[in-house]
């Protein structure tokens, strides 16, 4: 395969970006997107240049560090598909691809595709968090969870915190990955100690990041590589309902 | 006060007073067919003042909360995309703050031409203010084809199979709205 390709190029967090082209040439339809970008980079630095700066780890989908907004839609045309996952069949041989990073005011671009998504783990700090006993292993069935909640903490759970919510909402929000964290806590009995001030401090500190307001677009859920759906935003909703009648405490728990 | 300064908490303001105004619109609509006036309500006269009241009140936390959270989604993206597909959105959604402006212009209209008299014109006699009508219960209508629904969603009133029900309920009730409104424009007008 041949391709056209439009990739986002910024030296730094202070510079100003612009779209570069590059040409691939002889890619292979099995290839993963990233390996594309892999043998195009041999190509630049072969001419002695800059290769292209993208964020990868696991390339098996899991870890969530690929963030790339391929042809207007954040990890690409696949859906449920990280870019590590998506493979170059799902092009169009002799076609274009535009290649940006996560654009949103609290992800500043580190370079080229890189972005910084730190924004992300100080909302987990602020109350993604239970307490729990110290000392021996607690008995394997000592607190009961229904299987119904169990299976949908474990959906929310399956949130990998790409970003990619928040690249697609229209808003720059970050109202599915929160809502993912503090309903896979809020499903569970050992989530319930800290669940009405989990929900307003990690929503507070959502915003304090810079991040937008959710305003129900659910572009979110249609680009999210996990299938995290909206319904979760939803739950979080309650929660914060729930919490103004329970008084949440305030003050830090330590 | 800090429920106000939470997106969640200010969210929830936004849907509360939204859905009041459209519950309004709907009752206006019914009124309109079936004129309650002539119908013997008991003490109508302070029930009025209380419906207007909480409107009046409805309309200025929607409108001030609705155009802070705009203003702040504003400043929350970094430039556009060169290439951005919208994949679930609608237009009625992305378009929320100018239905929304709009429609704020055109309750004034329709308040000073109604219930204050201060502009006399009548649809019913002239086109241009007819014109404006239709473009006004547009806007309301493409801002509610939105919000109607959304109002379930922001206060969590729904579930894992209900959402998409409610989400198409929502937007029937909005184009049920409109052609209800719009033929009393029409059939004035003809």
């Amino acid at each position: 395969m041949n391709l056209t390709l439009f990739v986002w190029r910024q030296k730094g967090p202070a510079e100003k970006g612009r779209l570069e082209q590059f040409n691939a040439k002889d890619i292979s339809p099995e290839m993963s997107f990233l390996e594309m970008l892999d043998t195009v980079n041999e190509g630049i630095i072969k001419d002695g240049k800059e290769p292209i700066a993208f964020d990868h780890d696991c390339r098996e989908g899991i870890c969530g560090m690929c963030s790339q907004v391929i042809n207007g839609v954040p990890h690409g045309p696949q859906e449920k598909t990280t870019v590590c996952q998506l493979h170059m069949r799902n092009f169009k041989d002799g076609g274009s691809i535009y290649i940006e990073p996560w654009r949103a005011r609290a992800f500043p671009v580190i370079k080229d595709l890189i972005v910084d998504r730190s924004a992300l783990d100080r909302i987990i700090q602020a109350g993604g968090y239970i307490s729990v006993h110290t000392g021996g292993v607690p008995d394997a069935n000592a607190v009961l969870v229904s299987n119904d909640d169990a299976d949908a903490a474990m959906d929310a759970s399956e949130c990998i915190g790409c970003g990619a919510c928040v690249a697609a909402c229209p808003n720059g929000s970050a109202m599915l990955f929160t809502a993912s964290k503090v309903t896979h806590l809020a499903m569970l009995p050992q989530g319930q100690v800290e669940a009405a001030r989990r929900v307003c401090v990690m929503t507070e500190a959502m915003t304090q990041e810079g991040f937008g307001n959710c305003s129900n677009h659910y572009e979110c859920q249609a680009a999210c590589p996990k299938g995290i759906r909206v319904q979760f935003i939803a739950k979080l909703n309650r929660e914060f309902i729930r919490a103004q009648f329970k008084g949440a405490r305030r003050e830090s728990p330590q | 006060m800090r429920f106000l300064e939470n997106t969640v908490g200010r969210k929830i303001v936004i849907a509360v007073t939204g859905q009041l105004m459209a519950v309004f619109a709907i009752f206006h609509l019914l009124g309109n067919y079936f004129n309650p006036y002539s119908m013997k309500f008991p003490d109508i006269g302070s029930f009025i003042w209380l419906a207007r009241l909480a409107m009046l009140l409805s309309f200025g936390l929607h409108t001030f909360f609705g155009i802070q959270a705009e203003l702040e989604n504003h400043k929350a993206r970094t430039g556009p995309y060169a290439l951005k597909k919208s994949i679930s959105t609608t237009f009625a959604a992305k378009t929320m703050i100018w239905s929304g402006i709009l429609s704020g212009v055109f309750i004034i209209f329709h308040l000073l031409n109604f219930t204050f008299s201060v502009i006399d014109e009548s649809f019913q006699d002239n086109y241009a203010v007819a014109l404006g009508y239709t473009i006004g219960l547009s806007a309301v209508c493409l801002h509610l084809y939105h919000g109607i629904a959304s109002f379930f969603q922001t206060m969590g009133w729904n579930s894992e199979k209900s959402l998409s029900v409610i989400t198409m309920a929502g937007k029937g009730m909005a184009l049920l709205l409109f052609a209800g409104f719009i033929c009393i424009v029409v059939l004035n007008r003809v």
